[in-house]
């Protein structure tokens, strides 16, 4: 195996150079996706299928809509002077060391992680059995709903800056029956990953970006065309989301007196209904990244 | 500590509520400012009466889970955060409603809002937090509302600059992250507690040198101030105001946090601290001394000011007492917002905000001109104000630990702020045969009130610095 | 019965990459995008389909099949859209 783990590491450091180097927007893009492929398949060599899961998801796929989306709105890559030789060289010097001091470091720290006896020892008090989402929906569950208010800031961004929209023309007759049969599995594959995710691994994340990919793929052939009032449909929906989440957070903290405190036995039942309005409104927000904003058209 | 749990959620709540509903925002907005000054006296009123409390969230025990915890340095920035936003929310929704018949404003006007309300949520969710990875995420949710509050105005420049404060943004989180990611490897855990362990062995200093190094660039610590001064004043007078008095300020406050957590054992951390304060207090006054527009000349100030705490921070060893730099930030929160609110007014009533254009023969000063002077007077550290307190502390610390050439830098940095502010200052209290005997004054708005009130609560807060002192001792160590 | 399985199966996905390498080396070598796409498509859907069938083998459960079968006709069906779109967009720019 050590075969494989030098080759992903050396497949992610080189793809991320062919998405720095690249002097096409689209070569570029190709080359981050790719990289996003490698670190999920070395997310997976170290043992974390949830987050591959996620990494392949989201980085590896919706990602790679939303940059080709932004590369056609921004135009072709204009060429530039390449900067000073001794500015190049001294960067290259900077990262290097930076990253001989990290790898030193990293290598040098020795300290053992209190977490995994924690999270085993209170596993079975947190109403679901991955322990992954034990940490996201229960131990950190504080966490998790900042970040989920961080995707609901990208939203507000997209909805107060309005950049232009650009209606993607329909991709031809050959798409309909591709979409025909992606899209059902899409949402069939989103409530699975997301039942799942109590058990094994999978969540709320992983789903919402299967389900937004879905849509993305009706958006594409044309289905679901982008109107004003699609668009504040969407927004209402990417904000329920985290909303709920909210609520939730002081509705614990009303019934038990701790903030995000399930009530005893009953936690299952809340984290499975906050991570499914959590599944929607992050399908919601990433396809409306997608499509860019929700108002008129250019 | 109901009023902790309700600071960190209902901004968050209300944020969601205006952006879903725009028509309502200024409306939510106002409320749930109104709602945050409430819940941030109840909480000094708190930890005044009970001392420092914390509590576990979801009712597991740190490291395992995070905790909520409310001590005197919290509660006074959550406090700091409520009485600014307050100022600039009046401003704000002044400004809504002279803006509400111009179309074209509709989504400056409605945009502001939700971002404000998810600004002060995350700054009362980092300010009650301990744990240093729930910060990181807490610095997420604010680097990007800070960069949407940058491009909010909507211009070529304000795109420019948020474009460039996003990437230094990002940058700044992908160090802390590193740091964080390397203390965890280093100490096996992420409470805030682990600063103290992390001081002990070479990686944990490493560790906390990369999260240093993060929170200088959101500070905007010279060298690594670049993408400030643009940022902060290209955006809208309240998003800069936000952006100068209390964004930054998150960053300082996890620095002083981490320096009061990591004890003494971070000697070389703290050198490099006090080095980039002082220069960034000359680099900043250099810049803001040759400033052609107002708005750069209080930018750069800021940079100036930054210097100054981190240079406080930095010399704790030498004898500076912790809360001299608390006290600064306070000071410069209140005092650094009045200004920027100042000088919007004073740019919309000129139509320009160029420096050489103040003095103007048609115009009176009024009240925004007024509130730029009591703000300079705090900024400079001249007494009775909440800047003199602080400096004052400063001061008699080093002189009682010996450390003079320190003296010397700070009362260098004094007289150079008092130089730069001295320009604006100056023009505006020239009268006799500059002023024509017809000229008009600048008619009286609602929004002058926030200006004015924070200008003289900054300077009513050195007459009264006996209650954040008091607040302040309270704080866990 | 299970070590016939087993070299069966090794086999398969042997061929399955030999398959997926020809693929690859035909983008890389191969001068236009056509020719490309011919090379990449077929080459690719078989491969992936052969792997899969290797991994079943090597698996030896049946429950193992339903999501590899399911790989299999999606990475198919999204394999010839995506030639088929690639090939239009090809030509509506050659047409241009």
């Amino acid at each position: 195996m050590p075969v494989f783990d030098i080759l992903t590491a050396t497949g992610a450091v080189f793809c991320a150079a062919i998405a720095l180097g690249a002097r096409d927007r689209v070569a570029a893009i190709a080359g981050f996706l790719l990289m996003g492929l490698v670190v999920a398949l070395a997310w997976v060599r170290l043992g974390a299928p949830d987050v591959a899961l996620a990494e392949a998801a989201i980085g590896a796929g919706l990602t790679g809509a939303l940059l080709l989306r932004g590369a056609a709105r921004i135009g072709p890559l204009e060429p530039a002077a390449p900067p000073a030789r001794a500015l190049r060289a001294s960067a290259a010097l900077l990262a290097l060391g930076l990253a001989g001091l990290l790898g030193w470091a990293f290598a040098g720290a020795g300290g053992a992680s209190v977490y995994p006896a924690l999270v085993r020892a209170s596993l079975a008090e947190s109403g679901v059995g991955n322990p992954v989402t034990a940490v996201l929906l229960n131990f950190r569950a504080w966490d998790t709903l900042l970040e989920v208010v961080v995707l609901a800031v990208a939203l507000l961004l997209v909805a107060a800056l309005a950049p232009p929209r650009i209606d993607p023309a329909p991709l031809g007759e050959m798409v309909l029956p591709f979409a025909r049969v992606v899209v059902p599995v899409a949402v069939l594959l989103a409530g699975h990953l997301l039942w799942l995710g109590a058990e094994a691994p999978g969540g709320a994340f992983q789903a919402g970006a299967v389900l937004a990919g879905g849509a993305v793929a009706l958006g594409l052939c044309g289905v679901l065309r982008p109107a004003e009032r699609t668009g504040a449909a969407l927004r209402i929906a990417g904000l329920a989301g985290p909303a709920l989440f909210v609520l939730a957070a002081i509705a614990t903290a009303a019934l038990t007196g701790g903030l995000l405190d399930y009530p005893a036995a009953a936690a299952k039942t809340w984290i499975l209904v906050i991570e499914s309005a959590l599944t929607l409104s992050i399908a919601a927000t990433l396809f409306l990244l997608f499509l860019g904003s929700e108002g008129k058209s250019r | 500590m109901t009023e902790a749990t309700l600071l960190v959620t209902l901004p968050f709540l209300a944020a969601l509520a205006a952006a879903a509903h725009p028509r309502a925002a200024a409306r939510w907005g106002g409320a749930a400012t109104l709602a945050n000054a409430v819940l941030a006296a109840l909480l000094v009123q708190d930890v005044l009466a009970d001392g420092a409390g914390a509590t576990g969230i979801g009712g597991w025990t740190a490291p395992l889970g995070i905790a909520l915890a409310a001590d005197g340095l919290a509660a006074l920035m959550v406090a700091m955060t409520a009485l600014v936003g307050a100022g600039v929310a009046l401003h704000a929704a002044d400004w809504s409603l002279r803006a509400a018949a111009d179309a074209r404003r509709t989504r400056l006007r409605t945009g502001f809002w939700p971002l404000w309300l998810t600004t002060m949520g995350a700054m009362n969710a980092l300010f009650l937090s301990g744990d240093l990875f729930n910060l990181y995420v807490a610095f997420e949710i604010l680097g990007l509302t800070a960069v949407g509050l940058t491009a909010l105005s909507g211009g070529r420049t304000a795109l420019r600059a948020a474009f460039d404060y996003l990437g230094a943004g990002l940058a700044g989180s992908l160090l802390l992250l590193l740091g964080v990611a390397l203390a965890y490897a280093a100490a096996g855990r992420v409470d805030l507690a682990v600063a103290g362990t992390l001081a002990g062995t070479v990686e944990g200093r490493i560790a906390l040198a990369l999260v240093l190094a993060g929170l200088a660039v959101k500070a905007a610590l010279f060298p690594l101030h670049f993408w400030m001064p643009a940022a902060h004043a290209s955006a809208t007078p309240a998003a800069s105001a936000l952006l100068s008095a209390l964004v930054v300020k998150a960053a300082l406050y996890v620095a002083l946090r981490l320096s009061l957590e990591a004890g003494a054992g971070a000697g070389t951390l703290r050198a490099a601290l006090a080095a980039a304060g002082a220069a960034a207090m000359f680099w900043g006054a250099w810049h803001a001394l040759r400033a052609e527009r107002l708005k750069m000349l209080v930018a750069h100030s800021t940079v100036a000011q930054v210097g100054l705490m981190a240079l406080a921070l930095g010399l704790s060893e030498d004898g500076v007492p912790w809360q001299a730099a608390a006290l600064l930030m306070l000071s410069h929160a209140l005092a650094k917002a009045a200004m920027f609110l100042a000088v919007g007014r004073i740019a919309e009533e000129l139509g320009h905000d160029r420096i050489s254009g103040l003095n103007r023969e048609d115009l009176r000063p009024g009240a925004a001109e007024f509130a730029f002077a009591i703000a300079a007077i705090s900024l400079i550290g001249l007494p009775p104000s909440a800047g003199f307190v602080g400096k004052w502390l400063m001061m008699e610390g080093l002189i009682d630990g010996g450390a003079w050439p320190w003296v010397a830098v700070v009362l260098a940095g004094t007289a150079l702020s008092a130089a730069y502010l001295a320009r604006v200052v100056s023009r505006c209290l020239r009268g006799g045969p500059h002023v024509a005997p017809g000229a008009r004054r600048p008619p009286w708005r609602t929004g002058d009130v926030a200006a004015l009130g924070l200008a003289a609560a900054a300077l009513a807060l050195g007459l009264g610095s006996a209650l954040p002192l008091a607040l302040l001792e309270r704080t866990l160590t | 019965m299970a070590t016939a399985l087993a070299t069966l199966g090794t086999l398969l996905a042997t061929l399955g990459v030999a398959f997926l390498l020809v693929a690859a080396i035909g983008v890389w070598r191969l001068p236009d995008t056509l020719s490309r796409l011919h090379a990449l498509t077929k080459a690719d859907t078989a491969g992936t389909a052969l792997v899969a069938l290797g991994a079943l083998c090597l698996s030896g459960s049946l429950s193992a099949a339903l999501p590899l079968v399911l790989c299999v006709t999606l990475v198919g069906i999204s394999g010839a859209t995506l030639g088929h779109l690639i090939a239009r967009a090809h030509l509506g720019r050659e047409t241009r």
